[in-house]
């Protein structure tokens, strides 16, 4: 294995963890205003 | 029915997402090509500039969960107690990361992926701390209490941070010593302080953004639970 091997790996870990996590915020916060929307409309 | 409506124009990534993304950009193009190699570990070496600036950043969000649960246990501010989970969930993802970045450089210079010493036990205990506070969070109801037994649970996690910081001076391990943050002056050649450096301030700040982030996923989170019982 090249020496370069480990950081490479490491570096995407990392961008893939921190990226996903800022997403998976994105994703969940949207999740829950499209519910509300859809529960606000229903309920008119 | 509830008069709360979840907030629907603040984005929960905002403009300082996309800062702190332009910094970790940065931080990967100064480490990878403009750092010199370390003579004896080669490239592997350069995991240390991600590895020591997420636990740096972990240390941070803990601290910021334990601050805002002594707060709250004083002032019971909702707003802290919120504040407190965000830092703690945050806190996991970097704590995470310092888990997997670790093993992937000791495979390397140690020859192993783990090994039961002071400061790596310490940390994986911490881990599963922050975890337990997180899943009890989620298994208690009532608002109060939640609140006040996790705040509890925080402080005590946080007192674990000063150990793992020591522990290289306190036990026989494996793990390097601070070859930075000691009394002495820093022991790195000028060129790796410096893309070090950066690497802490750009980690430490999207730690902070991601924190704001899951701050307001928070406010979105309790409103539209409201919004949906009815506040029952």
């Amino acid at each position: 294995m090249d020496t370069s091997t480990p950081y490479h790996i490491a570096y995407t870990v990392i961008a893939v963890l921190y990226g996903g996590y800022a997403f998976s915020l994105w994703v969940r916060a949207r999740r829950l205003r499209r519910s509300a929307r859809a529960f606000r409309s229903g309920s008119e | 029915m509830s008069s709360i409506q979840v907030p629907e124009r603040r984005p929960i990534l905002g403009p300082w997402f996309a800062v702190a993304a332009i910094l970790m950009i940065g931080v990967y193009i100064r480490a990878i090509f403009f750092t010199p190699a370390e003579a004896t570990q080669g490239l592997a070496q350069k995991i240390y500039y991600i590895h020591v600036p997420s636990a740096i950043s972990a240390y941070l969000a803990v601290s910021i969960t334990a601050l805002m649960s002594i707060v709250y246990l004083w002032l019971h501010e909702e707003r802290a107690d919120r504040l407190a989970e965000a830092s703690a969930e945050v806190g996991l993802v970097f704590l995470s990361g310092v888990l997997i970045t670790g093993p992937l450089w000791g495979r390397w210079i140690w020859g192993t992926w783990w090994t039961w010493d002071a400061r790596l036990t310490l940390t994986l205990f911490l881990w599963f701390l922050v975890a337990a506070y997180l899943v009890m969070r989620g298994a208690i109801e009532e608002d109060a209490m939640r609140a006040r037994y996790s705040a509890v649970l925080a402080v005590l996690a946080a007192i674990l941070i000063p150990f793992i910081h020591l522990s290289v001076y306190m036990f026989r391990t494996l793990h390097p010593m601070p070859i930075v943050l000691k009394p002495s002056a820093p022991s790195l050649p000028h060129e790796m302080l410096v893309t070090l450096l950066f690497s802490m301030a750009s980690m430490a700040f999207l730690c902070v953004v991601l924190i704001g982030a899951r701050y307001r996923f928070g406010i979105v989170r309790d409103a539209a639970r409201l919004e949906l019982t009815g506040g029952a």
